[in-house]
């Protein structure tokens, strides 16, 4: 190699240092702590006791932590859905519309940048059977939809609380496909025109291929933070009532602050990373031959 | 381009700099002032009630003590945020947690011994007997009782007036009243939990109490029965049966917070609500468009007598690694001592009674009816309930009752039986007892 | 795509009655904060017609928002400040600089996107504690920093893989050094890209809850979020406050959004997520 293309690659590397450096004393050396405090038995306050591998058979039966995986799957497959749906069909008809373009994408995006715990905590109250949204139904004489509990209701709740983030995520999501959209060359639209083909044609054959690599990082940051979401119930409901919207997080937090079973949470946390871990793998293994196809 | 960066140098050095201050005075400054300062973190108080406490204690100590600055706050989610500050070995000199956290902050070296401050102020001659116990812990003791508080059932009783209704003693009464304030349009009893699961501790006190008696859970928490105990058992079965009955806030309370509930029962919605003598010091607006009072629990089972529980509320502890023990015995004797302060801090509705006698006298002659009302109502009940309980929080195991309080409402929503609930509860105690939890109670 | 202007009306209505829908909680935030506890308690959704616009200052005041603004501004803009220079500069080297080991960075920095924040919490707490930055503001943009860059970085390289490098090239032939090119040539180009990441950044930050709550002890230093959160905590039940509350938290994102979103805008058109 020259001895100025070394040079680049000395300065490049250096370039990267300061981040890599900050990024893994903060987070990944405290996180390989938790190979240690995951074998371990601890309270959180004293000496954790070593104990080997009996956090992961703790693990195996641990039929409360399945119960909160199974939401947050729940959780995954309603963000991959909803969100990407409203995000998509918003920005398709949005990029048609010149001039309130700009509008609009303030109006969707507007929840992005408020915190969770706002948003929360006004959803919880929306939610709420006596002052909520359901006593606008029972105004009009709605008697069913007005004596809906949305958060006490087994089957609702983890949706009603997946939703309060949807409302704060899919302007996001909205205004990446606008981007995305944008990029898309409109020349190929002329052909497509020239070749006769409809809407849904148009759709399909050109402006999906053009997306597909916006919608593949989408996914995988939606797989990946479902996995990891935790304000959101912790605001709203704190994983209750009696766990029906637990998700892992919220588990093993408790697990590590009510419980004081810290060493387990550690366990968990683990566990939970590895499969974050794999999920990304998988998408790139996805773009990977996205892009040789 | 010079320019642009030439901003940007100066941005980052003044953000640097402005950074640097910061983290000089984001830490207390200890040597700067001869001052000695003492953190001390109490758990979330509305505004007003915190105003209380720093008029009449904290700003009243200062004022007394002008060495000693006193650096208090409130925080939300104290028990949390604690937890954590502990387990790194940090945390303020002063906070707050209840009686049965008391186990594992020992054992973990957290907390210190105050047992010769206790000699040295005399503690022991003058708090209640039953409030000192609940902060011993093999032998020694490591906290200071807060809050005396009893548990009852309040009701409205402008409602129970109008309809002609009496408080209700007997489980048969206690049923009319339920069913009769269904009949009128009314949620029996207020009650909402959500966020908060250890409130249901308030549930399974009132019923254990009612129907298994006190007796038997005093035999419970020694080991001489088990959770299969038929009474045992029948307490928790008829709680779920009047939650299936809607008598609990319809069903609700796993989707409504409780400040909710108490708006509900302070704007007349409902009739009873299951809280303790801690409304009555500014937990709740009560308003004046209805009149409320209070009274114990009555008999869930005939051969019971009505029933209420003592506690202290929150109990105050003292970090191992403080720098000023001394000043800290110091600050809680003041809270114990200086009746002419403190009493104006429990009578405008800031603190909570403490756990000793205090002359009536002590009181403004412009205390709050309501929290006159929760005094004389501690203090009667505390003397004349013959069927006196142990709270949970201030009496049970550690383990146990963490597993009672989370997974109680499995049981309301069908998702686990009264069997399986209390088979692993019973579980759960002997580990408790395996680790050496005892009953401090009598 | 271009479509019949019928075909544009129609979808004008649609959108706009999505976005009506859409905006409902927030506009019962702002309307809700301007009536009493009673009036909300009742109806939830209804005009104020007695604007009760001394919640504003009531509310401001106890909450003590002025510190929590305070606090937040510097914790925001220091953690702005640091997150864009070190990203500017990995991703640049990354995406621009044959560097060593080029692929493991990647996969670090976007890999680690899958690092459950709680979990590193109770280890993070214990040595800051230690080193004295726990209960502190500079602390606090110290962790936050990191915890942005995946997430950031993920923006910026698609951004800069999009810069033709023919223009660094041309800079390298006259003699620059890398830092140089770096900064008269790719981040003039860069604006964009870079008022989104300071954007998402700054609001993240504003908005985060978890671990400023655990860090952050002192009163005095604690965030508009956290003043929040205590604010709606266990004793509050004056519903009118709490919204206006909500309100108050979120003006100066919502500010500093209508003013930068025409490049941030184009920070995210450029730099379109491709691999």
């Amino acid at each position: 190699m020259h001895r100025s293309e070394i040079k680049r690659k000395i300065a490049g590397t250096l370039f990267v240092l300061p981040a890599f450096l900050v990024h893994f004393l903060v987070v990944t050396l405290p996180g390989l702590t938790l190979f240690y405090y995951g074998s371990t038995k601890w309270n959180g306050l004293g000496r954790p006791e070593f104990t080997g591998l009996s956090n992961f058979f703790r693990m195996l039966t641990d039929n409360d932590f399945y119960l909160a995986l199974l939401n947050n799957i729940i959780w995954t497959l309603f963000f991959f859905i909803v969100p990407i749906a409203f995000g998509l069909a918003v920005a398709l008809a949005v990029i048609n519309l010149r001039r309130s373009q700009m509008l609009f994408r303030s109006i969707f995006f507007l929840p992005y940048v408020m915190s969770a715990v706002v948003v929360g905590r006004i959803f919880s109250i929306l939610y709420s059977p006596y002052i909520g949204i359901t006593s606008i139904f029972k105004n009009i004489g709605w008697e069913g939809l007005g004596n809906l509990s949305l958060l006490t209701n087994i089957r609702t709740a983890p949706l009603a609380v997946a939703y309060a983030d949807h409302w704060h995520w899919w302007g996001f999501v909205m205004v990446l496909f606008l981007a995305a959209l944008h990029q898309v060359n409109t020349d190929l639209y002329e052909v497509a025109d020239i070749e006769g083909a409809n809407a849904i044609q148009k759709f399909w054959y050109v402006t999906l291929p053009s997306i597909v690599p916006t919608l593949v990082t989408i996914y995988m940051i939606t797989l990946i933070g479902s996995f990891v979401t935790f304000d959101y119930v912790y605001v709203m409901t704190k994983g209750g009532p009696a766990g029906i919207t637990e998700i892992a997080s919220t588990w093993i937090y408790k697990k590590s602050f009510w419980d004081y079973n810290a060493g387990y949470a550690s366990f968990l946390s683990l566990m939970i990373c590895f499969l974050c871990i794999g999920f990304y793998f998988i998408f790139r293994i996805i773009q990977k031959r996205g892009l040789e196809v | 381009m010079i320019k642009r960066f030439s901003v940007l140098i100066i941005l980052a050095i003044l953000v640097m700099g402005v950074s640097t201050i910061l983290y000089a005075s984001g830490e207390q400054e200890e040597g700067a002032a001869e001052k000695v300062t003492v953190n001390f973190t109490w758990q979330h108080l509305e505004t007003d009630r915190e105003q209380y406490w720093r008029t009449f204690f904290i700003d009243a100590y200062m004022k007394k003590n002008p060495d000693v600055l006193i650096n208090f706050q409130t925080v939300p989610d104290s028990r949390g945020t604690f937890r954590v500050q502990l387990a790194a070995g940090a945390g303020p000199d002063i906070f707050t947690m209840d009686a049965f956290d008391i186990k594992e902050l020992a054992d973990a070296d957290r907390i210190l011994p105050l047992d010769r401050y206790s000699k040295k102020y005399g503690w022991q001659d003058f708090m209640y007997e039953w409030a000192y116990n609940s902060c011993m812990y093999k032998g020694k003791l490591y906290a200071l009782p807060y809050a005396a508080e009893v548990t009852l059932i309040w009701y409205n009783k402008t409602f129970m007036d109008k309809y002609g209704w009496s408080v209700p003693k007997t489980r048969a009464e206690f049923e009319e009243r339920c069913e009769g304030a269904i009949a009128q349009g009314l949620i029996p009893i207020a009650y909402g939990y959500s966020g908060l699961p250890l409130l249901n501790q308030w549930l399974y006190d009132h019923y254990i109490n009612s129907y298994a008696s006190a007796k038997k859970l005093v035999a419970l928490l020694k080991d001489q029965i088990k959770f299969s105990d038929p009474d045992i058992t029948g307490s928790f079965k008829l709680l779920k049966a009047d939650w299936d009955k809607g008598w609990w806030n319809e069903k609700l309370s796993g989707g409504i917070t409780i400040e909710e509930a108490r708006s509900i029962f302070s704007r007349g919605d409902a009739l009873f609500n299951p809280e303790g003598t801690w409304l009555a010091y500014g937990a709740i607006e009560f308003g004046t468009e209805y009149e409320f009072a209070a009274d114990a629990w009555p008999s869930m089972k005939d051969g019971v007598a009505p029933s209420t529980s003592v506690a202290c509320g929150e109990v105050i502890l003292v970090n191992k690694g403080t720098k000023y023990p001394d000043e800290c015995a110091d600050i809680f004797n003041f809270l114990y001592t200086e009746l002419d302060t403190i009493a104006k801090g429990i009578g405008y509705g800031g603190m909570e009674m403490l756990c000793r006698e205090v002359d009536p006298s002590y009181y403004p002659e412009d205390t709050d009816p309501y929290v006159r009302l929760g005094l004389e109502l501690t203090d009667k009940l505390m003397k004349t309930v013959a069927n006196i309980g142990y709270s949970p929080w201030g009496f049970y195991p550690n383990k146990t009752n963490q597993y009672l309080m989370d997974n109680l409402d499995k049981v309301f929503l069908d998702r686990e039986s009264v069997e399986e609930y209390l088979s692993e509860a019973q579980k759960i105690i002997e580990q408790d007892f395996a680790e050496g939890y005892e009953f401090t109670g009598e | 795509m271009r479509i019949r202007r019928r075909t544009q009306i129609v979808l004008l209505v649609l959108i706009s009655l999505v976005a009506l829908v859409h905006s409902f909680p927030f506009l019962i935030m702002i309307m809700n904060g301007l009536r009493t506890n009673e009036e909300v308690s009742r109806v939830l959704v209804a005009f104020p017609t007695d604007p009760q616009f001394q919640n504003l200052p009531r509310v401001w005041t106890k909450g003590g928002y002025l510190e929590g603004y305070f606090s937040s501004f510097i914790i925001g803009i220091g953690t702005v400040i640091l997150v864009l220079f070190i990203i500017t500069l990995a991703a640049y080297g990354i995406v621009k600089l044959n560097i060593f080991f080029r692929n493991f960075f990647t996969a670090y920095f976007i890999g680690s996107l899958s690092i459950p924040m709680f979990g590193i919490l109770i280890p993070l707490y214990f040595t800051f504690s230690k080193l004295g930055l726990a209960n502190n503001r500079f602390g606090m943009i110290l962790i936050y920093s990191p915890i942005y860059i995946p997430f950031n970085f993920l923006f910026m390289r698609a951004f800069f893989i999009g810069i033709p490098s023919e223009l660094e090239d041309a800079a390298r032939i006259d003699g620059c050094s890398e830092l140089k090119t770096l900064w008269y040539v790719t981040l003039p180009l860069a604006r964009p890209i870079m008022t989104t990441v300071a954007l998402i950044v700054f609001t993240f930050t504003w908005n985060e809850f978890l671990f400023a709550n655990v860090f952050l002890s002192d009163d005095a230093i604690r965030t508009v979020a956290l003043r929040f959160y205590k604010f709606t905590g266990e004793w509050q039940s004056d519903y009118a406050y709490i919204y206006m509350a909500s309100f108050i938290s979120i003006i100066p994102v919502l500010f500093l959004y209508f003013f930068m979103q025409k490049s941030f805008i184009e920070g995210m058109t450029k730099g379109s997520l491709k691999t």
